[in-house]
């Protein structure tokens, strides 16, 4: 008898360790966007417009998705092709910028602009935002083409990545490339790609979080502005 | 009611029984799974000094490359060590690629390299080592990082967050440091920049250094930035010249080295160091791309790091009255209050 009751608790026991694993952490947001700011700043922003949620923000990728299998969150917040590479968490709010769900990139180059038409003979500086091999595929296939591409891991890195020549262009948003513009007083030159990646957007575990939703809605303009939006888009 | 209690019983721990042959089952498959895509039998020995910087650009590394090939670390304490170790090393697990961490190890692979200059050596990447352009010029079959981060790259970011123009910044520098300096001042002026340099001889007496940094602090600049120079930065320098002279001096200083810029010194205002982790990643490219080169280096090729980490000494820039764009403090790492 006190051997089954034993085997009794010890299933309980197990279960609950078991169900902590798969029901995700409620009220949690994890955020990996890459700005400007440092994710503690981001991550105080966020949390200081939204206490009743619970906001993580990380400044590498490897980290995010690395915590997500740990821990997973109910909503997790990233440009769109990072959410849709972790395929744990979709379908949530969709940020916009005037409207579009996407935004253009350029490349840019110091002085002389790059012709597309050589793409394939040059060396691309690309935000890293889904690792080594990830990112040359969905570069790759982005410009439908074998691009040799130099990854940096922090916006800030792309400016010393043209003054020291260690790519022929960069690969960024337009409003990337307005900020570089702004930092720079070197002669910075784009060329339209005719390419768009996705948005900042919510993936979202099971089913919708409410209060994460809420917050995130109502997230005052500087923080959207840093989260390349100004506006969400979708059901509470 | 006891009878029924005890079948109860029975049936759930039949029922944890199967759950934890499931969970098993689960589990086999899984470490198959990671069995069969474990990194390959190609080793990368990594060659470290001590330290935790270290630690931070391996986990760079490994993250990014530890899925492809398999890291051999080898943390040598001192030089008698390790100095009979590099060959035994590779003879024993013939590396298909060598990583130097720190100065130590990179020095006693010049000497291995100089005495047995006939073999053929593996290719080797180096990093966190001083002035890397000076110590790997003789190396055959070796690319690398250097550890310094050039001007440039501060000053466009303290240009962001002071409100006052950054113009022209003063140097003080030895004589050995000219090669350096001259390929920072090239950056600079990309940046519209212009680095007031005074160059010092190798040997310079204390007095000597106070006359021409009091000189340098009273002429035309907007700020100073000072090089990473063991013996300028001597703790007993440091208390006798820099700080004595800084004192009067109202205007952003940039240092190489965080615990510069800490409380109470009141020594630097801004500093800016290598992103160690960020440092395994520009790595892990390098190698990357000697990897697909069937592991040969294709050029003699050493790259600036990219990546940094800063901190602010906001109080001394309040107390010096440097106005600081308070809307950009988000963009530092380390604020000193």
């Amino acid at each position: 008898m006190d051997r089954a009751v034993h085997y009794f608790i010890i299933s309980l026991l197990c279960i609950g360790a078991l169900s902590s694993l798969s029901i995700a952490s409620a009220n949690k947001l994890y955020v990996f966007y890459p700005t400007d700011v440092r994710p503690k700043s981001l991550q105080g922003k966020i949390n200081t417009l939204c206490p009743e949620i619970n906001t993580v923000a990380f400044g590498r990728v490897v980290d995010f998705y690395r915590q997500i299998d740990r821990m997973p969150p109910n909503a997790i917040l990233s440009l769109k092709p990072v959410v849709t590479r972790k395929q744990t968490h979709q379908g949530g709010l969709k940020g916009t910028l005037n409207g579009q769900y996407k935004e253009e990139y350029v490349l840019v180059s110091l002085d002389k602009p790059v012709d597309l038409k050589n793409i394939a003979q040059l060396k691309i500086g690309v935000l890293d935002i889904l690792g080594r091999r990830a990112m040359k595929i969905f570069i790759n296939d982005l410009f439908d083409s074998r691009i040799n591409i130099k990854r940096v891991v922090k916006i800030e890195d792309f400016l010393p990545l043209l003054t020291f020549k260690l790519a022929d262009a960069i690969f960024v948003s337009r409003s990337t490339f307005d900020k570089l513009k702004s930092k720079s007083r070197q002669n910075l030159v784009a060329v339209e790609t005719g390419l768009s990646i996705g948005l900042a957007v919510i993936g979202v575990y099971q089913q919708n979080d409410n209060k994460i939703n809420r917050c995130i809605k109502n997230l005052d303009q500087p923080t959207n502005a840093l989260l390349g939006v100004d506006h969400w888009e979708g059901q509470l | 009611m006891s009878i029924k209690f005890d079948a109860l019983i029975r049936r759930a721990s039949a029922v944890f029984k199967i759950g934890l042959l499931l969970v098993s089952g689960v589990f086999f498959v899984f470490f198959l799974n990671n069995a069969v895509s474990a990194p390959s039998d190609e080793v990368i020995l990594l060659l470290t000094s001590k330290g935790e910087s270290f630690k931070e650009t391996i986990e760079g590394l490994k993250d990014d490359l530890g899925k492809e090939v398999s890291f051999i670390e080898k943390t040598l304490h001192n030089n008698a060590e390790y100095s009979q170790s590099i060959e035994h090393y590779l003879d024993v697990i013939k590396p298909k690629m060598l990583v130097f961490l720190g100065n130590k190890p990179l020095q006693e692979y010049i000497r291995y390299q100089k005495e047995n200059s006939s073999k053929k050596f593996p290719p080797a990447v180096a990093l966190s080592a001083l002035y890397l352009d000076r110590q790997i010029t003789d190396l055959k079959n070796i690319n690398g990082i250097r550890y310094e981060i050039p001007a440039v790259t501060s000053l466009v970011q303290l240009r962001e967050i002071v409100q006052r123009p950054i113009k022209k910044v003063g140097i003080i520098y030895r004589e050995w440091m000219t090669d350096f300096i001259q390929q920072n001042q090239v950056y600079c002026e990309q940046e519209k920049i212009e680095l007031v340099k005074v160059k010092i001889y190798n040997r310079t007496s204390l007095s000597q250094l106070n006359y021409h940094l009091k000189h340098l602090l009273h002429s035309d600049i907007d700020a100073l930035w000072v090089a990473n120079d063991n013996a300028l930065l001597h703790p007993r320098i440091i208390q006798n010249v820099w700080i004595p002279l800084l004192k009067q001096f109202n205007k952003p200083v940039i240092v190489g080295i965080h615990r510069l810029t800490r409380k109470n010194l009141n020594f630097g205002t801004f500093s800016v160091e290598a992103d160690h982790y960020a440092l395994g990643i520009q790595a892990a490219e390098m190698i990357s791309t000697i990897m697909e080169n069937d592991w040969q280096v294709a050029e003699h090729e050493i790259e600036p790091p990219l990546s940094i980490r800063n901190s602010l000494n906001l109080k001394l820039s309040r107390d010096k009255k440097i106005p600081i764009d308070q809307q950009k403090l988000g963009q530092i790492d380390q604020l000193i209050l």
